[in-house]
């Protein structure tokens, strides 16, 4: 008897252990992402060189010892710039998320809760916005803004708003119609009291998983705009625009272009593969 | 069928006034005097008397929306105006690139699709082996990449350390290869990635037991039915990948100097020839909606639910 | 013709890790019609599942042997089993929308299905059969899509691929237990008709003993993955001897509006890896002995099989 109970047991960890182990690779990579995030913001002051001093002596140095990703074209030390240049990357991209998350939400949550017809009217835009080529918009309002980093989140960020309304509003529409509301609406709360206790807590998860999982896309096309020059001017180093600069030199000076475009890969896949864990996390705590 | 089809083309009216609205407003918000950037553009000499000139013939003391309206029926009429720079009409200059982008477009679309459907289909049988891990490594890269970032690499080895093609492309067959890889490895791997994840969850279907229990072949129950019902889920990511390829081209035009649409946005905003950027986005937009269309009556082929709803 | 369609003999199968079913033996006559009854996860369906021997149902044959219409079907390649699946083997799912796609027409899905198996599909056939089950709409039928018709229905579309199709055996596991009293009087009486007809053998997986006594000639009452009771229908409901027949006997809800008498407790989920009797703690003739008894099915009469009489004199 007592064999066959551990059997049982075993069975009833299988997927405990596979959720035991989704976790652990979650807080993992959560912590990594922190650290990028952290060292985003810090590598700048600890700097091995000068990132905007030039040294025509040493113009297109290969990788060594003193420049470990070399020097680009002006001789300015592109591991330095890789480092100033994750502040600009990823936190230009978290604001916009961010930005994005707050406007789209508060839209739909709006939308979903009152209904009528200024919800008609916000979700046509949404339809709208979203059947369009969204890079495409942004490049041609970034082009005739001018080419600027605020400009170019203001180009991304008119069309990036919409999915987070499409999600808060089914969400809202869906808690809208739990018996519980309808109770809490019995005992006197206002419209504000529920939406804010009630509604929001209810779906904020589910729109944080999709928040991270668009990290990689919005990193991803800020790097397209600044690569084509309607992002960060230079000399400020950006990753984007620094492949930009290093372009003609991708003969004689790989190391220019390859660095910092590698860095958005490294970036783009670790915030991907954060979203991906935390996405089947919750779909592992739904079911 | 008819009754649908019609009714998703009814549907694009309210979507087609706000597009030409909102480019028709970016252009309008844009800082400067259009008549001064076009005689500017043109190289004239400026004076105030020509400038008022200029105005009054440009339409530009109009209400906002009398223009509006004149610009749409002008559009109606094949008219979209011409270029400040050099006063040419602008449709001719918008269909020629138009042709390269959709030479392009097609292109990487036809391979990545005929790549990401047979190995999304693999990956999904051969689920957690070798094979599974290493295309879903390479598909997760490749997902990850900034198309530029794949470009440049296709054009260190295959130019620069292989000089099997020209770097620049010039809109040759020969220069069509590497834009084209360019676009078709991202979207070949969120294809493979959609297609294994759809064909799993089809596996999945009792229907596909009750099959295998009367002796259906594995192969036409996974090509004829699983492949079928997936289908649904693999269109639509192909169309909102269109909407990246659409984005993406350009960046891919002007690096490989492709004489598509994107190439000619990227220049008329350097040369700040607005008018050109406002027909070429037209143009795209109108491609887009197009395509999402198409998408929506192919759901209705597939799964004849969809048109019940 | 061998003298049996189906033989199971001393039948063991694990899922997984689990022993489902122990040592499960008995045999199907050509045109007999047997029943297997038992609570949820006594081990009945599992026993449909290892018959049609599929890999991905999960169910493993690891002692005993099938045999079907005197050939060894237990260890089959995969083409030699999808070869005998339809053709010598039907089956009918539980779940209505197991048998088709759900949006592709039932006629290219009977196509398939016949070409599969190398043989021609002609619709006039497939109208015929639907014609004598008394199909509705029969002369269209086939351009529908599964979607579009009820879960009886459906269940009628794979009994009628099954007769194009000529199975030596069919196969229903709970069939109709999720349809209403209409549908599932329909699909009952068709297997019967069949049987009549076509002379079907059927094994038939049901928790319902109603259904069971309308069309079974044989039944078979498993207990946590034992065989506890098998023999003519008529001899067990007349007279049940395993003390778990007569508790299952029970608690068919009567005429009279009395409540069915339940039996307290759940099966054991283990129970097919003991080796004594494991109705046991549910039991209430449990002695000592019944710990270490070894599960035999003993013939009491003719055609009828148990393996426990205890208590018989007390009656219920």
């Amino acid at each position: 008897m007592a064999a066959k109970n551990k059997i049982d047991k075993s069975k009833l960890t299988k997927k405990q252990l596979k959720k035991y182990k989704l976790q652990r690779k979650t807080i993992i990579l959560a912590v990594i992402v922190g650290l990028l995030m952290l060292l985003s913001l810090v590598a700048p002051y600890f700097t091995p060189c000068d990132p905007y001093a030039t040294d025509p002596l040493n113009l297109k140095a290969a990788p060594s010892a003193a420049h470990i990703f070399g020097t680009d074209y002006l001789g300015r030390d592109v591991f330095s710039r890789v480092l100033v240049g994750a502040r600009t990357s990823v936190f230009a991209t978290l604001l916009l998320v961010i930005i994005s998350f707050i406007i789209g939400s508060t839209i739909g949550i709006i939308c979903g809760y009152y209904g009528g017809i200024v919800d008609n009217v916000l979700m046509r835009i949404t339809d709208i916005l979203l059947s369009l080529p969204q890079l495409v918009l942004a490049i041609a309002i970034a082009g005739i803004l001018g080419g600027s980093l605020v400009n170019a989140l203001i180009a991304i960020g008119i069309t990036s708003w919409t999915s987070y309304a499409r999600l808060a509003r089914s969400h809202t529409m869906r808690i809208k119609q739990l018996p519980y509301i309808d109770s809490v609406r019995m005992t006197g709360c206002g419209d504000v009291h529920i939406l804010l206790k009630h509604v929001f807590p209810n779906l904020i998860g589910s729109m944080l998983v999709n928040a991270t999982l668009e990290i990689g896309t919005t990193m991803l096309s800020i790097a397209g705009l600044s690569f084509l020059g309607l992002g960060v001017a230079p000399p400020a180093a950006e990753w984007g625009s620094m492949v930009s600069e290093g372009r003609a030199y991708l003969q004689l000076a790989p190391w220019t272009v390859f660095a910092p475009a590698a860095s958005i890969l490294v970036a783009v896949m670790l915030f991907n593969y954060f979203g991906e864990c935390v996405c089947d996390l919750a779909n592992m705590n739904e079911v | 069928m008819l009754k649908f089809t019609i009714r998703r083309l009814i549907n694009l009216i309210p979507v087609l006034l706000v597009l030409t609205f909102g480019v028709f407003g970016l252009l309008y918000l844009t800082p400067g005097d259009p008549a001064l950037m076009k005689l500017t553009s043109q190289g004239t000499a400026v004076t105030d008397e020509l400038l008022a000139i200029e105005r009054e013939k440009m339409g530009l003391n109009d209400p906002f929306l009398e223009r509006y309206v004149k610009w749409v029926i002008n559009i109606l009429r094949g008219d979209f105006g011409t270029t400040y720079s050099d006063g040419m009409p602008i449709l001719p200059k918008l269909l020629k690139a138009l042709k390269y982008t959709l030479v392009l477009a097609t292109a990487s679309t036809v391979v990545s699709v005929i790549v990401a459907i047979p190995l999304g289909i693999l990956t999904a049988i051969k689920k957690d082996t070798i094979i599974d891990n290493i295309a879903r490594l390479v598909t997760f890269t490749g997902n990850a990449m900034p198309n530029f970032l794949i470009s440049l690499l296709l054009m260190y080895f295959f130019c620069i350390k292989v000089r099997m093609f020209p770097v620049i492309a010039k809109g040759s067959v020969q220069g069509l290869f590497l834009p084209t890889m360019a676009l078709a490895i991202p979207m070949a791997s969120k294809f493979t990635r959609q297609t294994r994840a759809d064909v799993l969850s089809q596996l999945d279907e009792e229907y596909v037991i009750g099959m295998h229990a009367r002796g259906v072949k594995e192969r036409v129950i996974l090509y004829r039915n699983v492949l079928h019902n997936a289908l649904g889920a693999i269109i639509t990511i192909i169309s909102l990948q269109i909407r990246v390829l659409i984005g993406g081209s350009i960046v891919i035009e002007t690096i490989f100097r492709w004489p598509g649409i994107g190439s000619l946005i990227m220049d008329s905003i350097s040369k700040r020839d607005y008018p050109v950027v406002q027909g070429a986005v037209l143009i795209l937009a109108t491609l887009q909606v197009l395509v999402n269309l198409v998408t929506d009556l192919s759901y209705c082929i597939i799964d004849k639910r969809i048109e019940l709803e | 013709m061998a003298e049996n369609i189906l033989e199971i003999n001393n039948l063991t199968v694990t899922y997984g890790q689990f022993k489902i079913i122990t040592e499960v033996s008995f045999k199907v006559k050509p045109g007999e019609i047997v029943c297997i009854a038992g609570e949820s996860g006594c081990g009945k369906s599992t026993l449909i599942k290892a018959v049609l021997g599929l890999k991905q149902l999960g169910a493993q044959v690891q002692e005993g042997s099938i045999i079907l219409d005197g050939r060894d079907i237990t260890r089959l390649g995969v083409e030699e089993r999808r070869q005998i699946l339809g053709t010598q083997i039907g089956y009918v799912p539980q779940n209505t929308r197991g048998s088709f796609n759900n949006i592709r027409s039932y006629e290219i899905q009977y196509k398939e299905t016949m070409n599969c198996h190398g043989l021609p599909f002609v619709k006039a056939d497939a109208v015929d059969v639907f014609k004598r089950l008394n199909f509705p709409d029969a002369e269209d039928i086939l351009s529908y899509q599964p979607w579009e018709m009820s879960g009886g229905m459906n269940q009628r579309m794979a009994i009628g691929l099954a007769v194009l199709q000529k199975p030596k055996l069919m196969l229903a596991d709970e069939a109709t237990s999720v349809l209403d009293v209409t549908s599932q009087k329909e699909v009952i009486e068709e297997l019967a008709q069949l049987r009549d007809e076509l002379g079907w053998s059927i094994l038939f997986i049901t928790h319902n003993l109603g259904v069971a006594s309308h069309i079974a000639d044989k039944l078979g009452v498993m207990y946590a993955g034992r065989m506890v009771e098998y023999g003519s229908i008529k001899k067990i409901i007349n007279n049940p001897i395993h003390p778990y027949t007569r508790a299952l006997l029970a608690a068919i809800p009567g005429k009279d509006r009395k409540m069915p008498v339940g039996l307290e407790g759940r099966p054991p989920l283990d129970g097919a890896e003991w080796e004594g009797c494991n109705f046991m703690p549910r039991c209430k003739y449990a002695c000592n002995e019944c710990k270490t008894r070894k599960y035999n099915l003993v013939e009491v009469e003719p055609d009828h099989f148990a393996s426990c009489s205890e208590g018989m004199g007390e009656g219920l």
